[in-house]
């Protein structure tokens, strides 16, 4: 273990804790909207230590810019890609999950921000 | 340090393990398409590890760019085709992010 090891161990391991925060709200959350928001974000934070852990690890040689590369790759398409598919599941009138106490005093005021179905029923998963 | 980046890429196959469940189950098509995106991402970040850990770099990292490439053009390709079918459903032109709020929706059921 040289100090550039133990350097990228904190990116690591947030990397892990990150990516494994993007695997429960894609498994956890209500409805696609939220596990849109968990994967879009998390993931690409999540990945984007891990790789940068790898760069601290491996050292300066062309390994590491292909790293830097892929980096910068899924920071810059891995929001675009779920935005993309987002739009098209808000166009197409998905379900918007809304907290149960607040049903009956929000539904009118999501009909009007998304034109949705008029019972937001949403609920569990 | 490769017990640590073995760990890891263990861990991170358990995520996509674990990450099926959406594929599998999930109520909509756009789950069982975000489900495939975020297996995609994962992937991408296993290829990498895989690469370090066998002290191979190179030639997994090129797999690996492939791989975050072809993912992409995926995910992209069968949304916008969705939305493509959506608009065609409503018989409407609805280009702009503004303009989708001011028509009617129609209800079209998702193919589950």
């Amino acid at each position: 273990m040289t100090l550039m090891d133990w350097a990228s161990l904190p990116f690591l391991f947030a990397g892990a804790f990150f990516l494994f925060v993007s695997a429960a709200g894609l498994i956890r959350l209500p409805d696609f909207f939220s596990r849109a928001h968990a994967v879009g974000k998390s993931e690409t934070l999540g990945s984007f230590l891990i790789l940068v852990g790898l760069i601290l690890h491996h050292g300066l040689v062309l390994e590491s810019g292909k790293l830097l590369l892929i980096t910068l790759f899924i920071a810059i398409t891995n929001p675009t890609g779920i935005h993309t598919l987002t739009r098209a599941a808000l166009r197409a009138g998905q379900d918007i999950w809304i907290q149960p106490q607040d049903r009956g005093r929000r539904a009118k005021e999501v009909q009007a921000t998304a034109d949705d179905s008029p019972a937001p029923t949403g609920g569990g998963s | 340090m490769t017990e640590i980046l073995v760990g890891l890429g263990t861990f991170i196959a358990l995520l996509i393990t674990v990450s099926f469940y959406r594929i599998l189950v999930g109520p909509t098509l756009y789950d069982r398409l975000l489900g495939v995106g975020a297996i995609g991402t994962y992937a991408v970040i296993l290829l990498a590890l895989i690469g370090f850990i066998f002290d191979r770099p190179s030639g997994f990292l090129d797999l690996a760019i492939t791989y975050a490439i072809l993912n992409f053009v995926g995910v992209v390709a069968i949304a916008k085709f969705l939305d493509l079918e959506t608009a065609q459903g409503q018989a409407t032109q609805s280009e702009g992010p503004q303009e989708w709020a001011a028509e009617d929706v129609s209800e079209q059921e998702e193919p589950a």
